[in-house]
Formats: structure tokens, C-alpha cells, sequence
């Protein structure tokens, strides 16, 4: 028979057992919710970063060879040219200038004047025919009286020489006349008004400018039809196909980049990064406000894009790019998020998670590149690391992934 | 000689001789009538401080800013009809150097007229002077900023005005009515070392910001019975065109916005948790006057003979329990003006008045005094009643023994197992199962409460590894006073010790669901961020699409939107363009009510090319002075935020203050929890004294005697756990949704370990209990017991 | 039932018992000086009016009360020094009470209660035989409640003597009960005594009931007034009061 005592110890010892191990059990340490992440091999791409912009790598400008009326330019920008073919501008001359009142009376008072002179030219004209019938009348008698022997020689010479002499005179009186036609022709062309000028458009006295080069229209400065001085450009054009990018790199990085570097482009608007290779690095280095308002010294590097042109057709002449110089690449590093990482002491470490729990672990970091870190030592591929650990994650607190 | 009546001295040594369970109950009632009172007075005392100290400083009714304004303006804006008064300032950030500090600094400098005194918005000098005019370098500190880094007047700092470096003497150390809560732009809580206020001539400022004869702040004080909307309307119609990104009234100036949500707080507080103590004493008193009465059934009867009329001997016990009820509200007065004192007094760390009046008005002494009084009244009055009722003759013959049936057996089987002590336990509670269910119960809400108290330790726990840790992973973020083009991305990432880059774009706007509209910063971000990473409930990642908006949940919901819902987004800077978006996802987050959208689609709604504002920088701690200094060299940085202090910022402040209410409150469930147990057990024992003593007759030690009543508290206990659990988590959802304000929310989450504790802490009160009644068992006089009647 | 033959042991021997209440400024004598021997298998009866001091004498036996001075042995042990622990075990193994309001726990069946102290005694009677002894054998499941005065006080005595101890001590347990009633249970408190050779001690102020005791003992004032051998015990069905 069970005594009393040991009943109730039992029984209470189950209920009392029962509520202790719950209590008990309700302050096991939970595990800290963690965001995991395996420490993967993948490619790692160390890069040199700066923004830069499409340049055409030849532009020609066309510009008015010669003073005259450029007319309008039809063709607009992204139009294609051919060189040679394609007629890109027409010049034609300008109409002259207004005259002001005083020269205009000047003009008219000219005008007058040469009407004047001719009337006198003509009139010496008619002179000097008149005195050529004259001439050459006395030359007949002369020849006559000559043949009858009747006049000397030295009258006929004479005559000869004074109708030679009268008939070279009606030659230069003609010949002032048409001076005189001309002068007046002169004057009245300086009343000419522009007004008068009648501009026709298919029927084009113009000077007919062709496109250098195949390509595109860049720029077209001059749409529309307007008297233009020589030398002033008119439009652009260039190949598209033939775009470089121009970048102005911080000298310090500039150092580091060699021409051939592979070089991958971002950010022009396409769904995928171009690629290319640096082409050359400007040897001399000029001083640029940076966007944050400090004063750098820049150099000027130049990529070239090596994917096809279909690839993108797209880009134009001076869109802006972001350009990833390829200092260093690896196509199998191990690598973490850089939210993984803090400082333990002097070195660098890791929360790794293993078995639900997490531990303390030193690492070697080697490259970095954006937000991978690559880790020479201290993991293994798949290990799984914390991101971004909050304070209440230690060495050996349990985790949970979540 | 008499002194008093006769009923009254049996009162006065009732009373007495109840004099522990009187106690008990009047602890727990001084609980709830103190937290009722602390929190009314303090809701008095922040607002009877905070409207003082705007009246005296004329705090404005409306405020705008602007990029760049003339003075002219000035005149329309005073022509609006409504304005009273209106003054015009120039406010700016800048970069401050504080001697021996070496994290980063900034400062709001605020303009104040050289020759006369401000008109509105007035600095109230703690000591020192104003600047004297002509004096260049004069400044004032705010006082929070100066006691941080121990400045007094006299003493000389160096600020970053606008890419200059220069020297400022402080002339005068002040508090304002802008800035009683004052937290940095963006920021959460105050930061009194890394984020002051300093007061500077008005021609030294404008002249240093290239603001002469214009203005980039404007305070209007407005009119009696003027409509604030209309004011505010009219005023962003003319400041538009200068900049102006949208004026607001009083009740959205930050600093103002926050006094005023702690006050709302404070009173659901001050809703809750008094009822639940009062409801329970309410019960208590019930109880306990049920009993007693009916271990007075003979007296009762006695008085009655006597020609004691119903009504006097009803009033005779009601005394009892006012009495009783008294004492608790007496200490409850004093417990909470003392804890509203020391509320106060907390509070003064961290909202910013010259002094904090406390002077609590006798309206909440009266209202919970009232309450308290009526509770415990309400529960007397079944008794009073029916002992008043009872017949002469019949109350003073011993009652028939209670009567126990079939119904109350326990099986056969049952029985092989229990002893008969155990027996007697079991019976009991079998018996009357609605007075052992409502004395769980009451032990049940003390659990309850602690759970509630505890959680909130838990609730802050998550609150910072959520928004701190897993939210933000960037350690330094670094604000740009103007916006700039993305490839700043680039040179920060070359500054030393930077790790990881990322740039976001803020800008002010606008947004509108049909009639609901609210002002927000809708921050621009990168589309594969990692160094600000959203997530929803259940912890999956909320990936930012091209288009459309990524809104947090308590915004969404003051929106009433739903995924896919179009917004209306009036973007109130740069080209103010007005787009629709839908809203993509819904994400969300504790702590204050943020909408993301992809930077691009930012760009390009606004027509601008990638333009930043703002950058997360990821930093290896070894270098990070060396950061520090480039980019206070660096002008157009304004201000940098280290998530390492704003931590422990937020850990000191909320965190410590916490511990205290938490502290407190476990008091609270303590006191309640042995109220109920002790009145228990203290009252079994009179009614039983008896049959207990009877017991120690027959030969049982008075640890079985004692086990006999312990046995039928630790059930009632044992059982309250479970339930007072299960009441608790409960009580969380229910504060939780009480204390939701657009800052903070207050996650329901209880930790396991939170639930132990609570269960522990009452298992502790109840063991106490069981040693104090332990102690009365062994001293009971066995034959004083014996020989009295049933 | 013959007289003893030779005179038995003493079980229970108390030398000026005396006990002094203090009460504010009064002091209550309520022994003054009492010596009393009880035997082996005695039934004692103790007459006297109320405040005489033999309930005050019964509560000394019984180990519920410290004399103020005096001498009480139980088997030549000292109890009247006994702390409390060892006056809980001389009650739990030696002693049996009966009260005059039954004092059963109500939320016990008869059986139950009888076996609350079976439970922890040394050497008990199954609570069974001791509810048979006093003619309750078929009520064993019948809670307080639903028996009468008579019976309930019947269940008492079971109670007190299953735990066969030595000494029973009863105080006025027919004072609640009709005189019937009453009757059956001094029959039952007789046949303890007579069967079991239980030391039986019974107070009343009834002298009627006197006649079935051995031996007498008249209080008066805290003092034994007289003491007298009843040659013949009465049975208790022939006694009148």
C-alpha cells in the first residue's frame, strides 16, 4: 500500500514536472532570425568605374564655302548621307544689299549721268560717222582724182589717213558708246532692289555642297534658309557605326588602365552591358570640379565598343554611358556579399552558419568589386554566412534562416 | 465614556484584523488608480508646458520654405487673408566641428534679425545673450547641443557654413518651441551630440548662403478663427514658384507632431491597463466581502435581533469596503503623482522645455478615485445585500455542513490515487468551480499583464534588429545639400575606407487616392539595392520593379490602397510634374512610413538625368576618421547619419526609459497576483479554520494542514498559467493596435522566454503567499477555533 | 464488565496541572492544581458546570494546550514540555477526540473521513470495520451532509478510534443530540471502550450520564471537588437525563 505521502509527492511531482519543464523549455534560446547566404564561386570583375559619353570618332561639319543664301536644309538629324551622293545643302547667291536714301539719290543722279554721257556718246558717234562719210568721200574723190592723176600722192595718203583715222574714231566713239551703255548699265544696277529678285525653286543657280562621308546627320545648324557667311557650318554629319567612347577618368585611375582592357558598358539605356576595349589614354591631364564641388585632375580615356553595330544601333553621338574598365577578372572566385563582412580585431570575419548555429569566422578578403567581396580564406564554397548581422547575433547563438 | 459607535470600533478592528488582505486589495487598487493618475497628469503637464511655451515664443501656425525667395514676397504673403503675423528666416544645415568628437556633427542654423528680436518663433534664452548686432560670429547654442558637448558661453566652436569654415562664439545657450523634440532631418529620435540648433545673425547667414535680401523659411501666426487649410493653400500657390515644396501647418512641424503624438499615447495607456486593475479589485472586493459576511452570519444576525435595521447593517459593510477602498486610493494618489512626477521628469531629457509643469489637476485625483471607489462598491453590493436580508434566527444558527453529491465524486479509479488530503483539495475546487474559475482568472490577468510588460522588450528587440539590421545595412549615410548626378557615386566610392556604394534620390510629394492625400518623401533607389533591403511579412525580400511604387503597409492602409491601386504622385520639386503610378508591393516595416520607387523612373518622370541626393555607403571601421574628414572637406555634403549611433541612440533613449515602465509594471502583476492568491487562501483559511484545526487535532502536522489550503491555490495557479498566457498574448494585439502612431509600431511579438517569465514571477508571488499563510496555519489557535460555532 | 483485578498501569498521569489565562488586566485560573491518573481501559467521566475547567484539563490530555505549570506523562513520557512536533505525533498515534459539533470535514464521505486518519496512523482498523463498529457499515459513502446529527457524530467516534489509540478523549459529545441519539452514541463510545480496551475520558455536565463511567471525577472552581468509583456501570440505553 502506497502511503499517503508518496501519492501526493507523485502527483505533484508530475504537475509541478510538467509546469517547470515548460517553463523550462520556453527559455531555450531561439534562434535568431538571419537572412543566409552561400559563399558562392562565381566571376569576379575588379573595375575601374566613371561615367562617360558616345562620340562620333570623326564629325564633319559642312559649312558655307561662300557668302550666299543657304537654302533650307531638309534633311534633319539621323537622316542618312552618302558621301558624294547625297546633296546636303545648296547655296545660291544673295540678292544685294538696300541703298539708303543718299546713295539712292547718288545712284539716280549717276544713272542720269551715264544717260547723259551716253546720249553724248552717241552723239559723238554720230559725229564721227559723219565725219567718216566725210572721210570716206574725200577718199573716193581722192581714189578718183587719183586714178586721173590729178590729186598727189601725198593728198591721197591724206585722205587715206584721215578716213583710216575718222573711221578708227567712229570705232572708239562705238566703242564709247557701249563704255557708256555699260557705265549705265552700272548705275542702273545699283537701283536694282532686292524686292525685284525673283527666287525661283526648281530652277537653282546654286552651289550644291554633298555629304563628306556616309553616315547620319549629327546636327543640323542651319535649318532654314538664311544668307550665310563663308565658313559657316551648317550641319554635321558623321558614321554612327563609328562611335568611340570618350571617358574623364580621375588621373589616379587613369594610371592603373592600359590600352587593350576589356571594358564593359552600362547604363546606355539597352537591356544588356556592351562590350569594348580601351583604345587609348590621352597623355595630358586637365583640372575638372567634380560633382561633389572638388577640383580633380582628369584624363581623358578612350573606348571603343567591340560588339556588333546592331547590337546598338541605338546610341547616338554623345549619350552618356557608364563605363567598367576591367582591371582584374577571375572567372572563379569565391566570393560574399559585402554586407557580410565587419571587422573582428584587425582582421576580417564572417558569421558562418553550421548547424544552426552561428560561429565566428576570420576571413581573408582579397578583390573587391560593387557589393562581392572575394574571400582567399577562412570558407568554403556553400558555407552559408549572416548578411548584415543584428547585435543580437554572437559566436555560438542559434540561427534561423528565414 | 464612548468615543465612537459601537458598529464603528467592530469596523475599525475588522478592519484590523483583515489587515493584510486589506492590503493586498488596496495595493492593487493604488496600481490602477495610480498608472490612471500618473498618466493624466502627464498628458496635463506636457500640455499645460507645451501650450505655454508656444503662447510665450509665439510658436507659428503655418511654416514654408522655399529654395530662394525675395523679401518683396513678403508683402503677398502677409495679404493672405488670415495672417496676422509672419516672419521671414534663412535656415540651413551645416557641418560643425565639436573638439574631441570625432563623429560626424551637423547643425540647423537659424537666422535671427540683427537689430531687434525675433517675432515669432522666439529662442528663449537659458542664459547668456542674444548676439549683439554687428557681432558677426555671435551664436546661440540650443541648450540639449550644448550640454552635450559641455559648451557654455564664451566658448568657441567651428562650423562649415556653406563650404567656409568659421569661428562662432557663443554668446547664449537657448530651448525653442521649434525644436522641443529635436531630431536631425530624417532622423528618428534625438541625437543631442551629433544634431543641434544654433542661432546666427540673419545678414551673416543670408550673406553666407547667398541669400541676401531674399528668404528661404517663412512663419506666419495666424488669425483667430482663420481656416489653417486656406492659409496653407494660398501660401504654397505663392511659394511655388520659389521652390517652395509644400507649407505646413503646426500640427505637422516635427517637433511639435512628435509632443503631440506622445500625448495620444499616453492616454490609450492611461485607458487600458487602469481597467483591467480595477476590474480585477472590483472582483476582489466581491469576493473577499462575500466571505467575510458569511463568517459573520452570526454577528449579522445578532445586530439583526437587535434591531439593527437592514439598511444600517448593509451601510455597515459598505463602509468596510470604502474604507478599504479608501486606503487604495490614497496610495494610488501618492504612487501616481509620484510616478507622474517621475514621468515627468523622464520626459524632460527628452522634449526640450524651459520647465515642465507639474501641476496635475485634481480631475484625474477625482475621476480615478471615483472609478476605484465605484468598483469596489459595485462588488460589495451582492453582499452587503444579502447579508442584510437574512433573517434574524436563521443567521445566527450554524449553516447546514455544504452539502456534497454524487456529483462531486471523483471515480474509483481516481480515488486509489488521491490521499484524502488531496481528496479534500479536489473536492473543493470541484465544488464550487465559478469562485476557483474567477480566482484563476484574476491570477490569470496577472500573467496577463506580465506578459504585456515583458513583451514590450521583445517588441523593441525586433523593432531595431528589423529596421536597423536587416532593413538598413549600410553604416554611413551621407544627405547632399542640393541634388547632384549620379557619377557622385563614383567619387564617394573612392573616398577611404568606402567598401560599397549606393545612391538614392529623395524628393517632397504629394500623394492622392481619390480624396486621401498625405505628404511623403518618396526616396528614389536603385532596382538591385542591397544596402537598404525591404522585406514583407513573412520575410521574403520586396524586389523593386521599374515602375510603380514599393509602399509600406501603414501608409498604404492611411491611403486605403491595395496593390495595383493608382496613385497620384504631385512630385513638389524641380518640374513638379504630376505622374500615376501604381502602388507594385507592399512591404513592411516598424518604424515610420516610407514609399520607394526605382530611381530611374524617378529621373524619368522629373526629365532630369541620373541625379542622387543621398548615398548608403558600406565602410571598413579601420578608416572611417579618415572618411570623416574627406567629407567634411567636401561642401556638398550636408549631413552623415551612422547607423551604429543611431542605435545606441535609440537603445539609450527608448530602450533604458523602457525598463523603468517595464520594472514598474512587473510590480503591478506582482501586486495583483498575491492579492488575489493571499485574499484567497487567507479566506479559505477563516472559513475553514475549523475543519483545518480539526486536522491539526487529529494529529496532522501544519504542513499537511497548510497543504490542504496551498494544494487548492497551487491548482487554482497551475491552471490561471495557461490561461493567462493565452489572456496575454491577447492583451499585446491589443496594445499593439492601441499604440499605432505613423512613427512607431509596436510589434505583437512575445518571445517564449516571455511567457516563462511571466509564469515564473507569479509562480513566485504564489509561493510567497503560500509561506506568509503557512505561517498563520501553524499559529492557529486550535482550541479559540474549536470551540467556536460553525 | 468486572472490576480490574490488579491495579492497572497508569496510562495517562497529570501532577498539578494548573493553567492561568491572562486576559488584558485579568488573569482567568482555569486549573488550579490538578492531579489525575487515568488507566489502562478506564472510562472516565469529568461532571462539572460550564467554566469548571474540564474541558481546560481534556485540551492538556489530548496535547492541545500547555498546563502554565504541573507535570503530565503519558507512558512515564513527558508531555506537558513537548514542543510541537511531538505533541502532533502523541495526538496523531495515541489519541482519539470527539467534539461535541462532530467537526467532520464536509467534502468527505463517511468513509473518507474515517480514512483520513487511518491514512497516517501506525497500527489502524480499516476504516470499514470502525464505521461497522459504531452500526454505520452501510453508510461509508454518505457525505456529512446527508446524515443526521447522531450518525455524523457516530462517523466522529469511528473516526477517533480507528487509529486504535490508546486514549479517547470525548468533550460533551452528546451536548448537540436528543436524548435518543445521544443514547446510541454512548453505546457506541461503551463498546469502543469495552471491545477495543480503549482509555475512554467523557465531559458533560450532564450527572445523569455519569452512571457508565468507572470512575467519576466532579470540577468545581478549576479543582477536582471529588472523585467516585461507580461499583456498576450503567449500560447507556438505562440512563436517564
Amino acid at each position: 500500500m502506497v502511503s499517503a505521502m508518496t501519492k501526493r509527492v507523485v502527483a505533484w511531482g508530475l504537475v509541478v514536472g510538467g509546469v517547470a519543464a515548460a517553463v523550462a523549455w520556453s527559455f531555450r534560446p531561439q534562434p535568431v532570425p538571419v537572412e543566409l547566404v552561400a559563399a558562392s564561386t562565381m566571376p569576379l570583375v575588379v573595375t575601374v568605374d566613371e561615367e562617360g559619353k558616345t562620340e562620333l570618332r570623326d564629325v564633319f561639319v559642312v559649312s558655307a564655302p561662300v557668302a550666299g543664301r543657304a537654302r533650307r536644309i531638309t534633311l534633319e538629324a539621323g537622316d542618312a548621307v552618302e558621301a558624294g551622293n547625297t546633296v546636303v545643302a545648296e547655296i545660291e547667291p544673295t540678292a544685294p544689299a538696300f541703298l539708303d536714301e543718299r546713295d539712292r539719290a547718288e545712284a539716280r543722279a549717276d544713272v542720269a549721268a551715264a544717260e547723259a554721257a551716253l546720249v553724248l556718246a552717241n552723239a559723238e558717234v554720230e559725229q564721227a560717222k559723219a565725219e567718216l562719210d566725210f572721210a570716206e568721200a574725200e577718199l573716193r574723190r581722192a581714189q578718183r582724182l587719183a586714178a586721173s592723176r590729178t590729186i598727189s600722192e601725198q593728198a591721197i595718203d591724206d585722205a587715206e589717213r584721215a578716213y583710216r583715222s575718222r573711221r578708227a574714231a567712229l570705232v572708239t566713239a562705238q566703242a564709247s558708246v557701249r563704255v557708256k551703255e555699260h557705265t549705265l548699265e552700272r548705275a542702273r544696277s545699283r537701283l536694282t532692289s532686292p524686292a525685284t529678285q525673283v527666287a525661283s525653286d526648281d530652277v537653282c543657280d546654286c552651289l550644291e555642297l554633298h555629304s563628306p562621308v556616309s553616315g547620319q546627320v549629327i546636327e543640323v545648324f542651319h535649318e532654314s534658309e538664311a544668307v550665310v557667311a563663308a565658313g559657316d557650318p551648317l550641319l554635321s554629319v558623321g558614321d554612327l557605326s563609328d562611335l568611340e567612347i570618350r571617358a574623364e577618368m580621375l588621373s589616379t585611375d587613369a594610371v592603373k588602365v592600359r590600352p587593350g582592357m576589356r571594358v564593359i558598358v552600362e547604363g546606355w539605356g539597352g537591356d544588356v552591358p556592351l562590350a569594348g576595349e580601351v583604345e587609348r589614354i590621352e597623355p595630358r591631364g586637365f583640372t575638372k570640379v567634380s560633382a561633389l564641388g572638388i577640383e580633380e585632375q582628369r584624363v581623358n580615356v578612350v573606348v571603343g565598343l567591340r560588339d556588333p553595330h546592331q547590337t546598338w544601333r541605338s546610341l547616338g553621338h554623345g549619350f552618356r554611358v557608364d563605363i567598367r574598365v576591367v582591371l582584374w577578372e577571375t572567372d572563379a572566385a569565391l566570393t560574399v556579399p559585402v554586407t557580410a563582412l565587419f571587422r573582428d580585431g584587425a582582421a576580417w570575419a564572417v558569421f558562418a552558419e553550421r548547424d544552426g548555429v552561428a560561429h565566428l569566422t576570420r576571413v581573408d578578403v582579397g578583390r573587391r568589386s560593387g557589393l562581392d567581396v572575394q574571400v582567399t580564406d577562412g570558407l568554403r564554397e556553400g558555407d552559408r554566412v549572416i548578411l548584415s548581422p543584428s547585435d543580437r547575433v554572437a559566436d555560438g547563438v542559434p540561427v534561423v534562416g528565414r | 465614556m464612548r468615543l465612537l459607535h459601537p458598529l464603528d470600533a467592530k469596523l475599525a478592528r475588522d478592519l484590523w484584523r483583515l489587515r493584510a488582505q486589506a492590503l493586498a486589495i488596496a495595493l492593487i487598487i493604488a496600481s490602477g488608480v495610480g498608472v490612471l493618475c500618473s498618466s493624466l497628469a502627464v498628458v496635463d503637464a506636457l500640455l499645460e508646458t507645451a501650450t505655454l511655451f508656444y503662447e510665450r515664443q509665439r510658436f507659428g501656425d503655418v511654416f514654408g520654405n522655399v529654395t530662394r525667395a525675395p523679401r518683396h514676397l513678403l508683402t503677398r504673403i502677409g495679404d493672405i487673408p488670415g495672417v496676422q503675423v509672419l516672419e521671414a528666416r534663412v535656415v540651413k544645415h551645416a557641418t560643425v566641428e565639436v573638439e574631441g568628437f570625432d563623429d560626424p556633427v551637423i547643425a540647423a542654423l537659424v537666422s535671427i534679425p540683427e537689430d531687434r528680436a525675433p517675432v515669432l518663433n522666439r529662442p528663449w534664452l537659458r542664459r547668456g545673450t542674444l548676439p549683439a548686432p554687428g557681432q558677426v560670429d555671435g551664436a546661440v547654442l540650443s541648450e540639449a547641443f550644448a550640454d552635450g558637448h559641455d559648451l557654455a558661453v564664451g566658448d568657441t566652436l567651428h562650423a562649415l557654413i556653406n563650404g567656409r569654415r568659421r569661428a562662432l562664439r557663443v554668446t547664449g545657450i537657448a530651448l525653442s518651441p521649434e525644436y522641443v523634440y529635436t531630431i536631425a532631418p530624417g532622423g528618428l529620435l534625438p541625437d543631442d551630440r551629433r544634431f543641434g540648433v544654433i542661432w546666427m545673425g540673419e545678414e551673416v547667414l543670408a550673406a553666407a548662403f547667398d541669400l541676401d535680401g531674399a528668404f528661404n523659411d517663412v512663419s506666419l501666426v495666424l488669425a483667430h478663427g482663420a481656416d489653417v487649410d486656406t492659409v496653407v493653400h494660398r501660401l504654397d500657390a505663392l511659394l511655388e514658384p520659389y521652390g517652395g515644396t509644400g507649407a505646413i501647418a503646426r500640427e505637422d512641424q516635427p517637433s511639435n507632431w512628435f509632443v503631440m503624438n506622445e500625448i495620444r499615447q499616453l492616454r490609450s495607456m492611461a485607458g487600458i491597463l487602469p481597467t483591467i486593475f480595477l476590474v480585477v479589485a472590483a472582483f476582489l472586493t466581491n469576493m473577499v466581502l462575500a466571505r467575510l459576511i458569511a463568517t459573520e452570519r452570526s454577528e449579522v444576525g445578532l445586530l439583526k435581533a437587535f434591531g439593527y435595521g437592514n439598511v444600517t447593517v448593509a451601510w455597515h459593510y459598505a463602509k468596510l469596503v470604502l474604507m478599504l477602498a479608501g486606503a487604495g486610493v490614497v496610495l494610488g494618489w501618492l504612487f501616481g503623482w509620484w510616478l507622474g512626477r517621475y514621468s515627468t521628469v523622464l520626459y524632460a531629457d527628452m522634449f526640450r522645455f524651459p520647465t515642465l509643469y507639474y501641476h496635475p489637476g485634481l480631475q484625474p485625483f477625482v475621476l480615478a478615485g471615483a472609478v476605484s471607489l465605484g468598483a469596489a462598491l459595485a462588488g460589495a453590493l451582492g453582499a452587503a445585500r444579502r447579508a442584510a436580508r437574512l433573517p434574524p434566527a436563521e443567521a445566527m444558527r450554524p449553516p447546514a455542513p455544504a452539502v456534497y453529491r454524487r456529483a462531486g465524486r471523483l471515480s474509483a479509479a481516481a480515488r486509489h490515487w488521491f490521499d484524502q488530503l488531496t481528496r479534500i483539495v479536489l473536492r473543493q475546487l470541484l465544488r464550487w468551480p465559478v469562485r476557483a474559475l474567477l480566482t484563476s482568472t484574476g491570477v490569470a490577468a496577472a500573467v496577463a499583464v506580465l506578459v504585456m510588460s515583458l513583451q514590450w522588450l521583445d517588441a523593441l528587440e525586433l523593432m531595431v534588429d528589423s529596421f536597423f539590421f536587416d532593413q538598413q545595412r549600410h553604416d554611413v549615410m551621407v544627405s547632399l545639400v542640393e541634388d547632384r548626378p549620379a557619377s557622385v557615386r563614383y567619387e564617394i566610392a573612392r573616398l577611404p575606407g568606402v567598401l560599397a556604394v549606393e545612391a538614392h534620390r529623395t524628393v517632397p510629394a504629394r500623394l492622392r487616392n481619390r480624396h486621401l492625400s498625405r505628404r511623403e518623401a518618396v526616396i528614389g533607389v536603385p532596382g538591385d539595392g542591397e544596402l537598404e533591403v525591404l522585406k514583407d511579412a513573412t520575410g521574403a525580400r520586396v524586389p523593386i520593379p521599374p515602375d510603380g511604387l514599393v509602399m509600406s503597409r501603414t501608409l498604404a492602409d492611411r491611403l486605403r490602397l491595395s496593390r495595383g491601386d493608382p496613385v497620384v504622385v504631385e512630385v513638389l520639386e524641380g518640374s513638379r510634374p504630376v505622374i500615376v503610378v501604381p502602388v507594385a508591393a507592399i512591404f513592411d516595416t516598424w518604424i515610420g512610413t516610407p514609399v520607394f520607387i526605382h530611381r530611374e523612373a524617378l529621373d524619368r518622370a522629373l526629365g532630369d538625368p541620373p541625379t542622387v541626393d543621398t548615398l548608403l555607403l558600406d565602410v571598413d571601421p579601420d578608416h572611417i576618421l579618415e572618411l570623416f574628414d574627406a567629407l567634411e572637406a567636401t561642401p556638398v555634403v550636408g549631413a552623415v547619419t551612422l547607423r551604429r549611433a543611431s542605435v545606441d541612440n535609440f537603445d539609450d533613449t527608448i530602450a533604458e526609459n523602457m525598463l523603468v515602465f517595464v520594472t514598474i509594471y512587473v510590480s503591478f502583476a506582482c501586486t495583483l497576483a498575491m492579492g488575489v492568491v493571499y485574499n484567497s487562501m487567507r479566506i479559505a483559511l477563516s472559513e475553514r479554520g475549523r475543519e483545518l484545526a480539526t486536522l491539526r487535532v487529529l494529529g496532522f502536522t501544519g504542513g499537511e494542514v497548510s497543504y490542504v489550503l496551498l494544494g487548492e491555490a497551487a491548482l487554482m495557479v497551475l491552471v490561471a498559467l495557461p490561461i493567462g498566457c493565452v489572456l496575454g498574448a491577447a492583451l499585446v494585439e491589443l496594445m499593439s493596435a492601441n499604440f499605432e502612431t505613423e512613427l512607431f509600431r509596436v510589434p505583437p511579438v512575445v518571445a517564449p522566454s516571455t511567457y516563462g517569465m511571466a509564469m515564473l514571477v507569479v509562480l513566485a508571488s504564489a509561493v510567497l503567499c503560500g509561506v506568509l499563510v503557512h505561517r498563520r496555519v501553524e499559529r492557529l489557535d486550535l482550541i479559540r477555533v474549536l470551540k467556536t460555532r460553525e | 464488565m468486572s472490576p480490574p483485578t490488579s491495579p492497572t498501569p497508569a496510562i495517562l498521569s497529570g501532577r498539578g496541572l494548573t493553567k492561568t489565562y491572562h486576559v488584558g488586566d485579568v488573569d482567568i485560573h482555569a486549573l488550579r492544581g490538578v492531579d489525575v491518573e487515568l488507566r489502562d481501559g478506564e472510562l472516565v467521566v469529568l461532571l462539572g458546570p460550564s467554566g469548571s475547567g474540564k474541558s481546560t484539563l481534556l485540551n492538556i490530555l489530548g496535547g492541545l494546550d500547555h498546563p502554565t505549570s504541573g507535570e503530565l506523562r503519558f507512558r512515564g513520557k513527558t508531555i506537558d514540555t513537548a514542543d510541537e512536533r511531538a505533541l502532533t505525533r502523541y495526538r496523531r498515534d495515541h489519541v482519539g477526540f470527539v467534539f461535541q459539533f462532530y467537526n467532520l470535514v464536509a467534502s468527505l464521505t463517511a468513509e473518507e473521513n474515517v480514512a483520513l486518519v487511518t491514512e497516517i496512523a501506525r497500527a489502524p482498523m480499516s476504516p470499514a470495520d470502525a464505521l461497522a463498529l459504531v452500526g454505520l457499515g452501510d453508510r461509508l459513502d454518505a457525505f456529512p451532509a446527508q446524515l443526521s446529527g447522531g450518525e455524523q457524530q457516530r462517523v466522529a467516534i469511528a473516526r477517533a478510534v480507528a487509529k486504535q489509540p490508546e486514549v479517547l478523549l470525548c468533550d460533551e459529545p452528546t451536548g448537540a443530540l436528543d436524548s435518543h441519539t445521544g443514547v446510541l452514541v454512548l453505546q457506541a463510545i461503551e463498546q469502543v471502550n469495552r471491545d477495543l480496551g480503549t482509555t475512554a475520558v467523557v465531559i458533560t455536565h450532564n450527572s445523569g450520564i455519569a452512571a457508565m463511567a468507572d470512575r467519576v471525577l466532579r470540577f468545581g472552581d478549576g479543582q477536582v471537588v471529588d472523585e467516585s468509583r461507580n461499583t456498576v456501570r450503567r449500560a447507556p440505553a438505562e440512563l436517564t437525563w
